[in-house]
Formats: C-alpha cells, sequence, structure tokens
C-alpha cells in the first residue's frame, strides 16, 4: 500500500538510507521505523533524515526521551500539529523514534573540506 | 453630425487622400485608421471606388511614417533597453515599428512563451538595473497571462513597464479576434495593482502618457504601470508635417525622497539613548549604495540587524547581523528602527499555523517602534499585499536609503562611549554562528536525495571567486545559499517575490541574467520544480537570446509546500496524512528537466540524485554558463 501510495517518497527513503549507510547499521526495528516514519508524514517538515530544515527542527537524534518525545507529538500546540494516537499508534511512535536514534551521526564538519572554505574569509 | 458618421468621413477622407497628402495628414493626427485598409471586413471603398482586397495594406505614402515609430522614438526617448513580448496583432504595427524603425535596440525585442515570464523578466532585471524594462503584451488575453507577475511587482514594489495592445474603435476592429481582444477599459483588470494606467486618446496623447507611466513606475515607491497602445494609433499614417507636432518627452534625473532633518535628528536621538536599539529590515537594498549605508549605520550605533531577506540588505557574515538569533534579539530591543519594512507585524510578531491563529509578540510590550521607507507609499485597497497592520510609534514615509546618510551623522554625532560594550556583546552573541551553521550542514550531507544544505555548499565551491548573483528566493532551500555563502553586494541576492505568486522564480531570474550579461555577472537561479514547471520555456528564450544563467531545478518532486499543508489538514483532522501526496506530489512519471531543457536546446545535467555527482555536473554546466549560454542542472533534493 505504501508503494502504491507513496512511490516517489519510499524510493527515495530507500536510496537516502542506501547512501546513509544507515541500512548497515540500523537494526531490523529501526528499519521498519524507517517505513513507518515515511509513512507517517513527518519527513515532510523534518526531512527524509530527521535533520530539519526551514519547516520544522532537528528531531535525528533528539535528546528527548521517548516519553517527553511522545509527549510533544501527542499535544503539540504550536507550529507542528499534534498527531494523535489514531493517527500514529504508539508502536508506530517507538519505531519512529527508534529509528531517528539509529540513524547514523553525520560526519564532522571539519572533515568536509566544503565546509571549510564557507566561512573561512 | 454623429461621432460615427464623422469618422466614416474621416476614413474616406484618408483613403481619398491617397492621392492628395495635405487631406490625409488633415485627418491622420486626429486618429484616422489608416488600418482600416487592411481590415478585411468592411472593406471601404477607396476615391476611384475600388475595395482594397481584404488583408491587403496599402503602403504608406511617401514622406509618411507610421504611429508606432513615433512611439518607439518615445521609448528610445525613455531609455527602455528591452521589450519583453509575445507577439499579437494588438501591436503588430509597434513591434514591425520596434525591429526595422527602431533597428531592434533599445529596446530590443525579445521573444516570451508567455505574458506571465515577459513581465517577470522585467521584476529580476530592475533588481539589478533600478530601472524598468518593458513587457509588450496582447489587448486583452495577453494582459490577463500577466497579471499574476504584475501583481507580484507590485506587492513587491519593482518597476515594469507594461505595454498593451488594443483596438479601442469598434469601427476598426475586425470581427473575430481582434474584436475579443479589445476593451474599453483594459486597465481595469489590474487597476488595484498597478501604480498607474493610461490609454491615450490620441497619438499625439501617447507621449505624455508614456512619460507619466515611466514616471509613476520609477518614483517614491517603484511600481508596475500599464500603458495601453491603441493598435490605430500605432497604424496611423502621420503626414511629414505634422512629425513636430508629435513630442517626445525628456526624461530628467530622478531622485529619491528622504525624511525631513527634524524628525531624522529625532531618531538618532532615540536610537542613542536606546538601550538596545534593533535594526530590522526588509526590503532596502536597490542599489550599490544601499548595503554600505546600512552597514556604516548599524556601526556608528553598534547596533544589531535583523534581516528578512526582501532584498540584499546586509552582508550575512557581518558580526551584527542577529538574523539567525533573531528571538533572543528582539526581546532584548528597547526600540526597533525598522526600514522598508512591508510587513512589520510578521517582523515583530509570531503567529503560529493553528487553528487559534494567536500572534505573540516578539517584542516586550514598553518597545518602541520607528518604521522607516516607502512600504507605506505603495499601499492600495482591496489587496493585502501591504500586510496585517502593525502600529509604529513613529512612522515616516520616506526613503530609507535616502535618509540613512544624514541619520548616520546624526547617530554619529551622538554616539556614546556605552555603543562599544553593547558591540563586543552583540559580537559575542554571533561568535558561535558559523561552527553551528557547519555542523547543521553536515548533517545529511551523504543523503540522497540530496540535502539542500550540500546542493549550496557544492554550488558555492563553483562560484566563490565570481562576482554573482542567486536571482531566486531562498526560503524552500532553508536559506543555505543565504546562510553558507558570502553576501556583500546588494547583486549578490535579490530578494523575494512579493506577491508569493509561484512560477516567479524562473523567469525573473532570467531577467536578472540578461541585466546580469552586460556586467559580466554570473546569474544562478535554483528554482522548485513546481515554480519551473509554471514557466519551463523561460530556457528557451534564454537560449535564443544567449542569456547565459545556471537554472538549477531543486527537485523535490512536488509542491512540498502545499504537501505540508495537506499534512497540517490531516493531523488536524484527525484522520492521518499518508494521503497527502495526492494532488501534491509531481512524480508518476517524473519529470525529466533536463530532457525537456535540452530539447529546447540547451545544455543539461541530471536528475542528479548522489552528491557525490553534483560537483561534477555543477562543473560542466558552469562551463557552458561561463561561455555565455544558459545551462540546467536537476537535482533531485530533500524536501527543504
Ligand atoms: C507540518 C509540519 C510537521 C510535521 C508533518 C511534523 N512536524 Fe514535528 N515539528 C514541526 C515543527 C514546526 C516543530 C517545532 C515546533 C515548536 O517549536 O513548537 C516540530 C517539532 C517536533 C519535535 C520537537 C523537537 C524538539 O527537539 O523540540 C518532535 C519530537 C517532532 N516534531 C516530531 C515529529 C514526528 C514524530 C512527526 C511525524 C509523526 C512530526 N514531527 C511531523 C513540524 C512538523
Ligand atoms: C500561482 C500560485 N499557485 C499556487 C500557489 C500555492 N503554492 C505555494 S508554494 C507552492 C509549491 C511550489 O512548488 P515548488 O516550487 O516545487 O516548491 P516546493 O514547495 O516544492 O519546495 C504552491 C503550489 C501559489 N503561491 N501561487
Ligand atoms: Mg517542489
Amino acid at each position: 500500500m505504501h508503494r502504491k501510495t507513496l512511490p516517489g517518497f519510499v524510493s527515495a527513503l530507500l536510496a537516502s538510507l542506501f547512501f546513509a549507510g544507515a541500512a548497515q547499521a540500523a537494526d531490523a526495528a529501526a528499519e521498519d521505523g524507517a517505513a513507518v516514519y515515511s509513512r507517517s508524514g513527518c519527513w515532510g517538515c523534518h526531512a527524509y533524515l530527521g535533520q530539519g530544515g526551514r519547516d520544522g527542527p532537528q528531531i535525528a537524534h533528539t535528546a528527548l526521551s521517548y516519553e517527553a518525545f511522545s509527549t510533544f507529538v501527542r499535544n503539540s500546540t504550536g507550529d507542528m500539529p499534534p498527531f494523535t494516537a489514531r493517527i500514529v499508534p504508539d508502536a508506530d511512535l517507538e519505531k519512529i523514534y527508534a529509528y531517528l536514534q539509529s540513524i547514523p551521526e553525520p560526519p564532522a564538519p571539519e572533515t568536509l573540506p566544503l565546509l571549510q572554505d564557507v566561512f573561512s574569509d | 453630425m454623429s461621432g460615427a458618421d464623422q469618422s466614416k468621413i474621416k476614413r474616406r477622407q484618408f483613403l481619398a487622400g491617397a492621392a492628395a497628402a495635405p487631406a490625409v495628414a488633415a485627418v491622420a493626427l486626429n486618429g484616422s485608421p489608416a488600418r482600416a485598409q487592411a481590415a478585411s471586413v468592411p472593406a471601404v471603398p477607396n476615391a476611384a471606388g475600388e475595395v482594397n482586397p481584404p488583408g491587403e495594406a496599402t503602403p504608406l505614402p511617401e514622406g509618411y511614417t507610421c504611429g508606432s515609430d513615433h512611439m518607439v522614438d518615445v521609448l528610445k526617448a525613455l531609455d527602455i533597453e528591452y521589450i519583453a513580448s509575445n507577439p499579437a496583432s494588438t501591436f503588430r504595427s509597434l513591434q514591425e515599428s520596434i525591429i526595422n524603425y527602431g533597428g531592434n535596440s533599445k529596446p530590443e525585442f525579445l521573444t516570451a512563451l508567455h505574458e506571465d515570464s515577459a513581465v517577470h523578466y522585467g521584476i529580476g532585471y530592475a533588481r539589478i538595473t533600478g530601472k524598468p524594462m518593458a513587457a509588450l503584451v496582447h489587448g486583452v488575453v495577453g494582459l490577463q497571462h500577466a497579471t499574476m507577475a504584475i501583481y507580484n511587482a507590485f506587492a513587491d514594489q519593482t518597476p515594469v513597464y507594461v505595454i498593451a495592445g488594443n483596438s479601442i474603435s469598434e469601427w476598426t476592429r475586425r470581427p473575430g479576434a481582434e474584436s475579443a481582444h479589445a476593451s474599453i477599459d483594459q486597465a481595469q483588470m489590474v487597476r488595484d495593482f498597478v501604480k498607474w494606467d493610461e490609454q491615450p486618446p490620441s497619438l499625439r496623447d501617447f507621449s505624455n502618457a508614456a512619460a507619466r507611466c515611466y514616471q509613476a513606475a520609477v518614483t517614491g515607491s517603484p511600481g508596475p504601470t500599464l500603458l495601453v497602445a491603441d493598435a490605430d494609433h500605432q497604424e496611423e499614417a502621420v503626414h511629414p508635417e505634422h512629425m513636430e507636432q508629435l513630442h517626445v518627452p525628456r526624461m530628467g534625473r530622478i531622485t529619491k525622497v528622504g525624511a525631513d532633518s527634524g524628525v531624522v535628528q529625532e531618531i538618532a536621538d532615540m536610537l542613542c539613548n536606546a538601550e538596545n536599539p534593533v535594526i530590522v529590515v526588509d526590503r532596502f537594498g536597490t542599489s550599490m549604495e544601499s548595503v554600505p549605508l546600512l552597514v556604516e549605520l548599524a556601526e556608528a550605533l553598534q547596533a544589531p540587524v535583523i534581516d528578512t531577506r526582501g532584498r540584499m540588505n546586509f552582508p550575512n557574515k557581518h558580526p551584527l547581523n542577529h538574523t539567525e538569533i533573531a528571538g533572543p534579539t528582539l526581546r532584548a530591543a528597547d526600540l526597533v528602527l525598522a526600514l522598508e519594512a512591508r510587513d512589520l507585524f510578521g517582523m515583530v510578531n509570531n503567529l503560529a499555523d493553528t487553528v487559534e491563529r494567536n500572534a505573540v509578540s516578539r517584542l516586550r510590550p514598553q518597545t518602541r517602534v520607528v518604521r522607516l521607507g516607502t512600504t507605506t507609499l505603495s499601499q492600495r485597497s482591496n489587496y493585502g499585499a501591504s500586510q496585517r497592520y502593525a502600529a509604529a510609534d513613529i512612522e515616516i514615509s520616506a526613503s530609507a536609503e535616502a535618509t540613512l546618510p544624514y541619520l548616520t551623522e546624526a547617530v554619529k554625532r551622538g554616539a556614546k562611549a556605552s555603543f562599544r560594550t553593547r558591540g563586543e556583546r552583540l559580537r559575542m552573541a554571533t561568535s558561535g554562528l558559523a561552527e553551528a551553521t557547519r555542523v547543521e550542514a553536515a548533517r545529511a550531507w551523504e543523503a540522497s536525495p540530496i540535502s539542500t544544505a550540500r546542493l549550496a555548499a557544492e554550488l558555492w565551491d563553483q562560484i566563490k571567486n565570481d562576482e554573482y548573483t542567486i536571482a531566486t528566493e531562498c526560503q524552500f532551500q532553508s536559506y543555505w545559499p543565504n546562510r553558507l555563502w558570502t553576501m556583500n553586494h546588494y547583486y549578490n541576492y535579490l530578494g523575494t517575490s512579493g506577491g508569493f505568486g509561484v512560477g516567479y522564480n524562473a523567469p525573473s531570474a532570467v531577467g536578472a541574467a540578461l541585466a546580469n550579461r552586460a556586467l559580466g555577472r554570473l546569474t544562478i537561479g535554483i528554482v522548485g520544480d513546481g515554480d519551473y514547471m509554471m514557466q519551463p520555456g523561460v530556457i528557451w528564450t534564454a537560449a535564443h537570446h544567449q542569456i547565459p544563467i545556471l537554472m538549477i531545478i531543486h527537485n523535490n518532486r512536488g509542491y512540498h509546500q502545499e504537501t505540508m499543508h495537506i499534512q497540517r489538514m490531516a493531523a488536524r483532522h484527525n484522520r492521518g496524512i499518508d494521503r497527502a501526496h495526492i494532488g501534491t506530489a509531481i512524480n508518476e512519471p517524473n519529470i525529466d528537466y533536463a530532457a525537456v531543457a535540452k530539447g529546447m536546446g540547451v545544455f543539461a545535467e541530471g536528475p542528479v540524485s548522489n552528491p557525490v555527482d553534483l560537483g561534477p555536473a555543477l562543473r560542466r554546466a558552469l562551463d557552458v554558463v561561463r561561455r555565455g549560454e544558459p545551462a540546467l542542472v536537476d537535482v533531485v533534493t530533500q524536501p527543504r
């Protein structure tokens, strides 16, 4: 069903996992979490690897405990709409959380030559 | 005698006069319809009782000119360099005069594949040059196509000179298309969002009307204007003796108007006495002078600057640039100086996208606000382009750029020792930004689809030694170019569309590239796939006219902004968001933007979805651009 309704995104996400090397690192639950993350639409504002952007903060490797994470998702009153358990059941949210924590750490910025130049002057 | 009867007689006189020149001249200036000769119906008998065959024009008698030659003289006097147009019969005479009589130079005719892009070209062009170029659009239908671009120009205070053809007299319209494309009051459809419109009643009235439209476009708060050029006036035969009655206008130098010295001193005192003055700025940078002027004020006062990026306003890496830490800086403010701040309300309030739409002020209750700028001068009824009302303690409707030299002088006179310690504190606050930005940019560095930060960094690596313009809005790329690149000059970044009309970016970037071509400056556009598909033909116009531009498709395969809206609604309605792609995704099939561009004769790369391939693809495309041609790179990206 996901492939039918979200083909572009699912293939994009699988590709992102490949390049991020997450496929090797993640355990089975987290991998399933990637699919749940995509189906639940969190990527829309937090991007495919939870890195965040203009429309939502980074949620990969969140410092929030699962309880705080879930409390926020269920009860947000600000710029993020709240997601009830009817839309994202607890079991799914747990998988999303596990997935977000499993995403490999990005390279250290000092190892990326392109990011050295940008603030050189 | 009724007007209609008179006009019949005049037409006969004119036609009879084909052999008797003075008689022709006597009526030609009064608007006699020379083009009736070419009209298929009704065919009018000439003096010999013959009927001109339908569609066959009689050549102008020796020594005569046509009205549209005069119009070209006027456009030359106004120093209009380019006129972008989709060809049409309501201005066929003017088009012919431009390319032949005018030598297709000043103005040069640019072939636009849509009237929307014809006008949008003018926006990018004006951002670079500070002056309008023209768009020439067909009567009624051409103007209807052009409306959104005119609205964008209006909402963004950008001068664009729009000329629409028309066939005012019912007696000389051919049936069918020509009648359907005629209108009594054509400007009515755009009157709410042009600064001025005029339909001169005779050829003789053309020049003043044209000059007034130009003047209105560039003075006070700049904006689009509309001049309606009647086809009868264009095609009118003008006798040599009457040429001198056709006046060619002279345009003097146009200056910006600053605030009066009394109020300048008053604000300077307020700024000097404030503990934490903060400058917020939106559409300030309009010329080479602007950015240095704001730097001088900020440094004289040692005040932070928060830039909402409606233009290139302030160097992005200046230590007093507090854009990235706007929240705490605004909360600390006791005085806000808002420069060219159209959306003052949005700059000093947070309004979450919730059912309640509660606005929360970003300022403390006692903070005073002074607004200086021309935005209030552009206020018009009906449309919401002037944004939500926000009260300022002092509202000064004058050019911020013209006022700043005097304001800065007054601030320097009142400078206090405490400014220096404030400056040190403000610099400290931004000292960690470079590192934080790097950390953020490194996230998803290797991801495919490619992250917008990676896209910006790869691009910067290859253009950092160029004099460059990014001619497109950057908010959909999470402002990565504004955060990573070095932007010091007003031409580095051109700001936003103003009217938020999608389809702005690609054509206005081509217009900027047109202006930059003469300056040898590199033009980059990063355009959303949705935005690009509104006017994909602009890349053909760039190829046809050899306008060098690197057009990058930020291809997130959708109208992502709208995907998020549907996600928000579905969550709010408690229905799950797994169907948010319906009506918002641009996939199945994916569009091959490189193939589309190649089909228009343009060098293209992509789709590039592996970040490792991006640098080389950009390099190959830039090689083409540096040779003077357009190139397109389709980059499959993260949503934002
Ligand atoms: C429509 C956009 C949107 C969608 C979809 C969305 N979020 Fe958010 N999210 C936001 C925004 C905006 C914020 C910041 C809200 C704030 O600061 O009040 C946020 C914040 C968060 C935070 C708090 C981060 C922190 O460190 O404070 C978490 C956790 C979170 N989102 C998880 C999720 C999950 C899980 C999903 C999918 C079920 C999701 N979001 C979907 C927009 C969105
Ligand atoms: C003329 C017009 N039509 C529709 C919209 C609504 N709209 C706002 S943003 C957007 C998405 C544009 O797509 P794209 O350029 O690909 O940007 P993305 O959000 O995908 O990054 C749309 C359709 C608009 N603002 N203007
Ligand atoms: Mg898009």
